[in-house]
């Protein structure tokens, strides 16, 4: 009972948290799924955002320039692993492996140090919460708001001409040459937008425990996906609609587990080899029910 | 209006498995016209094609559409001009979206794409004159999952997809070969309703003599990167299958057992 005791306790913390790296886990879920493209750049991307935005407050700028510049360095990461994929013809694993080893010396860099202590700085919830910034219920409405905008936004976006041909090349390569769809432009901009909202993760992390540092991204690209994976078991992923709210729901539920396990007394060291597993049944299952793997992949 | 001149390809220059597929093919198909290719496998027809639409860079030649030189130009620049089937079902239309995605990304084939609904009520009544001509049903399962589709459906949708926007050239790759017989004539017998109707530039590659022999107002055999035999008009109608055989010693087994 004590152990549950303990879970309960945690949940709003727990909650707070998922929101965060539900942020990245539709980072994780628009090259996957929209695309086809099995991206691996959100594992740097997400430092990324954290060592932008925490460099760009730590020089005295508004919490909504230094998040803003957060995802647009997302952004750029994406798109460099597009631009590796495209004109060094490197396989679309190898190429998020190589952006994402460089971006932590990147990261590094950008902040001039491994970490950027934050206390002190004004961040997006002390902005929008004023006085009521410290309290996790409000911090968890604020990032709910947010996380709803963001599926709304890509909501519409993924059903207009130009979302729907982002999905064609992601559904059929051959299909969406054939109609004319620019696959080069469409990898790029949507590698672009995925790693642009890992990033903006990255950077509500920060604000949120009011530190960055190089190493606080580890493993977010396998978490997410298992949050996507989690969540497309449990409401589907056959339309639009229910393709971005897997990842939200998925992280919100994944996070949860994580922390009963823990309570349970789940080494946190042993979580990796457990979230690895975990991942690897799900890939597995539909091919053991002989249908084709939730992972799709060019090539 | 679809002109070809010295087309030149040369697959894995320079090693081992170097294949000469096309050498210096002149070709010019006037406006209107509905052209078969025949040809033993290995004969240069579907390069012939795949050059047309622009899926890689030939050695030598260019191609034109409407006067307008596109040898530079990517595949999926060449759309604007350039429709296509495949001979693979899975191809031609994408599996995991909607009948009516699909078509929608058709309809702006060329067209610039804009951040505007996809779908809606003009898009469906388009779709649902369209896909009646082919009399599968296929106009009330608009928002049915491609992939739930048969291989003739898929085939029958490809096909709208091409003409949704009416293209200067249209590329048949044995669109039919597939298929079972009996939907491989449904399909075909689609095919000539809206080539016909909307007087489409056309370069059909076929395996079926008899297809060869009945549809299409030019017949084009092609033999080892070139062109061997090209009728059209009445030369063409007088052909019969036995004939084409005699005539030309056709070695292909697939060709015989199907004619």
């Amino acid at each position: 009972m004590e152990a549950l005791g303990a879970f309960v306790h945690l949940v709003p913390v727990t909650l707070l948290q998922s929101l965060i790296y539900a942020f990245a886990a539709l980072g994780i879920m628009i090259p996957f799924r929209v695309l086809a493209f099995p991206d691996l750049t959100s594992e740097g991307s997400f430092p990324l955002g954290a060592c932008v935005c925490a460099a760009v407050l730590a020089a005295g700028a508004h919490p909504i320039v230094a998040t803003a510049a957060a995802v647009a360095a997302g952004f750029a990461a994406g798109c460099a692993t597009a631009l590796v994929h495209q004109h060094a013809r490197v396989n679309t694993l190898l190429c998020g492996i190589l952006v994402l080893t460089a971006l932590y010396s990147i990261n590094i860099r950008v902040m001039g140090q491994p970490n950027i202590p934050l206390f002190g700085f004004a961040n997006v919830f002390e902005l929008a919460l004023g006085a009521g910034k410290d309290d996790t219920w409000r911090r968890i409405a604020l990032l709910g708001a947010l996380a709803a905008c963001a599926c709304l936004a890509l909501w519409w976006l993924l059903r207009t001409e130009i979302g729907t041909a982002m999905r064609a090349v992601g559904a059929s390569l051959a299909m969406a040459r054939a109609q004319g769809v620019d696959v080069g432009l469409y990898t790029l901009w949507g590698l672009g937008i995925g790693n642009a909202f890992a990033a903006l993760g990255g950077s509500l992390l920060a604000q949120n425990q009011g530190f960055a540092d190089v190493n606080l991204g580890f493993g977010v690209l396998i978490n997410g996906l298992a949050a996507v994976i989690l969540g497309e078991a449990i409401v589907g992923a056959q339309t639009v609609a229910r393709l971005l709210a897997a990842p939200v729901v998925g992280a919100i539920v994944y996070y949860q587990v994580v922390s009963m396990a823990l309570a349970f007394g789940l080494q946190p060291s042993d979580l990796k080899l457990v979230t690895a597993v975990f991942v690897l049944v799900m890939l597995l299952l539909p091919a053991v029910r002989g249908r084709s793997l939730p992972v799709r992949m060019r090539e | 209006m679809l002109e070809v001149r010295g087309l030149g390809k040369v697959f894995h220059p320079g090693t081992a498995a170097e294949r000469v597929a096309l050498r210096g093919i002149d070709l010019a198909v006037a406006p209107g016209d509905f052209a078969v290719v025949i040809g033993d496998n290995g004969a240069g027809k579907s390069t012939l094609l795949n050059a047309v639409a622009g899926d890689f860079a030939v050695e030598t030649g260019a191609v034109l559409i409407d006067g307008r030189d596109v040898t530079g130009l990517p595949a999926h620049r060449r759309a604007r001009w350039v429709a296509r089937v495949f001979q693979d079902p899975a191809l031609g239309a994408a599996g995991a979206m909607s009948i009516e995605e699909n078509l929608a990304v058709a309809a702006r084939r060329g067209c610039r794409r804009r951040f505007r609904a996809a779908l809606g009520r003009e898009g469906r009544a388009r779709d649902r004159t369209l896909l009646a001509r082919f009399g599968l049903g296929l106009e009330e399962r608009l928002r049915t999952r491609v992939d739930l589709l048969s291989g003739g459906q898929r085939q029958a949708l490809a096909l709208a997809m091409a003409v949704v926007r009416r293209p200067d050239v249209l590329l048949l790759d044995e669109h039919t070969a597939a298929l079972d017989p009996r939907t491989a004539g449904l399909v075909m017998d689609a095919t000539v309703a809206v080539v016909g109707d909307a007087g489409l530039t056309t370069l059909m590659v076929t395996h079926n003599m008899q297809h060869a022999i009945r549809f299409g107002n030019r017949l084009l055999m092609m033999r080892q990167g070139r062109i061997a035999l090209d009728v059209s008009g009445p030369a063409k109608a007088a052909l019969t299958v036995e004939g084409l055989i005699e005539r030309f010693h056709l070695a292909d087994d697939k060709l015989l057992l199907q004619a």
